[in-house]
């Protein structure tokens, strides 16, 4: 009961000097840069903010279930038993991910989108967003299969798995426990990347704030509201992901 | 157990592993002990007998029947067997008693409350139920070796293969995990082991195979081959591995 209590006054504590030490260095800037506050144009457009919040969190949970499957299909396709099969998704990824995201977004807009007809924007850019993270994640996934030890195939053959059982019950489960940190920084990552997308003009978070920013003169009223609003999307993901790796922790 | 070996070979890149393995078993071997020095072929056989791994040349019957060559036949062999590894091999991810009832369930057919019904019985035959809700890690080696042959033996196999049981184990666990093989044995199970420990193959085996750079050296009942043995290669090897 004692040790149980001085923990709790032990993280107490400790949480109130880290946020004493990040309130202190906030103020300790904007003092030095002398401002002069002034929030009522970012109330007035409040809820521009809030559509552009809301842009952003659909266009990155679509990407983020489609990027997902596309980091499946790549590890699927780089063990496809086609050699071209297999070159073809390696050179995609090498695509992905030796080009910036920004030039990306660009080439896929204005020449791809365009010629297979995808017209709307929100559509567009969640399908960009989700192709370059998928690169990614299909590494991470590829390397957290192959991180599943030669004995443990083993086993799955000697107890008598088939092919797809031998995924099911071994390799995924494995695997996915090796990947979830890298995952979820991609994940974490990719929500923050999508507001790359402001360049062909979709309403997203960071556009709007700028877009307000700009309406009400205001220098960067709109950047700590931009802030916080990313952090509480990405910081679930962070935090969710911890409670799984908690759950799955175990010692090989 | 009815094993023979025809012209067995197995490469791996160009070390010969197995140069030709001419064998039958006599009838009425429920226990084939297999010895030699490391990397001899003792492993490799095995993994030949027991389906997980295929001869280059050569033919090997178990039962009065050919091993298959094609996966998918030979999965359907593996699902009549059981193999239990020097390192225990359990899945790490999951708890003593689902190691053992996923097997059960969904190669074997079993429905979920026999499964969990008979993987509870076996691990409490094996003096483990209060471990079964543990993952491996949580578990001792001894521990994890009675839950590798749990898993074997939930499935009824008649047949099981142990590849260095115990050269993971200290010598307390090596006597436990000995003791449990006996005791298959007598339940009428047969086995094939491949084991470091002279001494148990001598008390418990029908039959042993002195294997020694891929050669079936020598063969016969332990009183021939560990105490009498006709070649000056496994004399040599008894007595490197008997001296103290």
């Amino acid at each position: 009961m004692n040790a149980k209590r001085s923990n709790l006054w032990r993280t107490v504590g400790n949480t109130t000097i880290a946020l004493l030490f990040y309130s202190g260095a906030l103020v300790f800037f904007f003092a030095r840069i002398d401002y002069n506050w002034d929030w009522r144009g970012v109330w007035e457009f409040r809820t521009k903010l809030l559509q552009g919040w809301v842009a952003t969190l659909l266009v990155s949970s679509g990407a983020l279930v489609l990027s997902a499957a596309i980091g499946a299909l790549l590890v699927l396709l780089q063990r496809a038993p086609f050699g071209a099969v297999r070159l073809i998704a390696r050179w995609y990824v090498e695509l992905i991910r030796g080009t910036p995201l920004l030039v990306q977004i660009l080439i896929f807009f204005y020449v791809i989108a365009n010629a297979v007809g995808v017209d709307n924007r929100f559509v567009a850019g969640m399908i960009i967003l989700a192709m370059f993270a998928g690169a990614y994640i299909g590494e991470i996934l590829r390397g957290g299969v192959e991180s599943v030890a030669a004995s443990q195939l083993d086993a799955a053959r000697a107890v008598g798995f088939d092919a797809g059982q031998t995924w099911r019950f071994v390799i995924l489960p494995q695997a996915l426990r090796q990947s979830l940190p890298a995952l979820a920084g991609q994940f974490v990552s990719l929500v923050k990347d999508s507001s790359l997308l402001s360049v062909i003009a979709i309403g997203e978070f960071t556009l709007n704030v700028r877009e307000v920013n700009n309406f009400t003169s205001g220098a960067f009223e709109g950047f700590l509201p931009l802030a916080i609003g990313y952090l509480i999307i990405t910081l679930p993901i962070s935090l969710w992901s911890r409670s799984l790796e908690e759950r799955f922790r175990y010692e090989t | 157990m009815k094993l023979e070996c025809r012209g067995v070979r197995r490469s791996f890149g160009t070390f010969e592993a197995l140069k030709g393995i001419d064998y039958t078993a006599p009838e009425g071997a429920r226990c084939i002990a297999v010895l030699g020095p490391s990397g001899g072929g003792k492993s490799t056989l095995l993994r030949l007998c027991a389906g997980l791994d295929v001869p280059d040349a050569g033919q090997i019957a178990v039962a009065g029947t050919d091993l298959p060559r094609e996966e998918s036949a030979l999965r359907g062999y593996r699902r009549t067997v059981g193999t239990v590894f020097q390192a225990f091999n359990l899945f790490p991810h999951l708890s003593a008693l689902e190691n053992i009832v996923i097997p059960l369930m969904h190669v074997h057919r079993v429905p979920p409350s026999e499964a969990a019904e008979r993987a509870a019985a076996t691990l409490a035959r094996f003096g483990l139920e209060e471990h079964a809700h543990k993952r491996p890690a949580a578990l001792s080696g001894g521990q994890r070796q009675r839950v590798a042959i749990a898993r074997t033996v939930a499935t009824h196999a008649r047949l099981l293969f142990f590849d260095e049981p115990t050269s993971a184990l200290d010598p307390v666990m090596t006597a436990e995990v000995l003791a449990l093989i006996e005791e298959l044995k007598s339940d009428g199970t047969a086995l094939f082991v491949v084991s470091h420990e002279i001494g148990f193959a001598r008390k418990v085996a029908d039959e042993v195979l002195f294997l020694s750079d891929g050669r079936l050296v020598e063969h016969g009942p332990p009183q021939q081959v560990i105490d009498a043995p006709s070649t000056a290669e496994c004399r040599a090897f008894l007595e490197k591995v008997l001296r103290y």
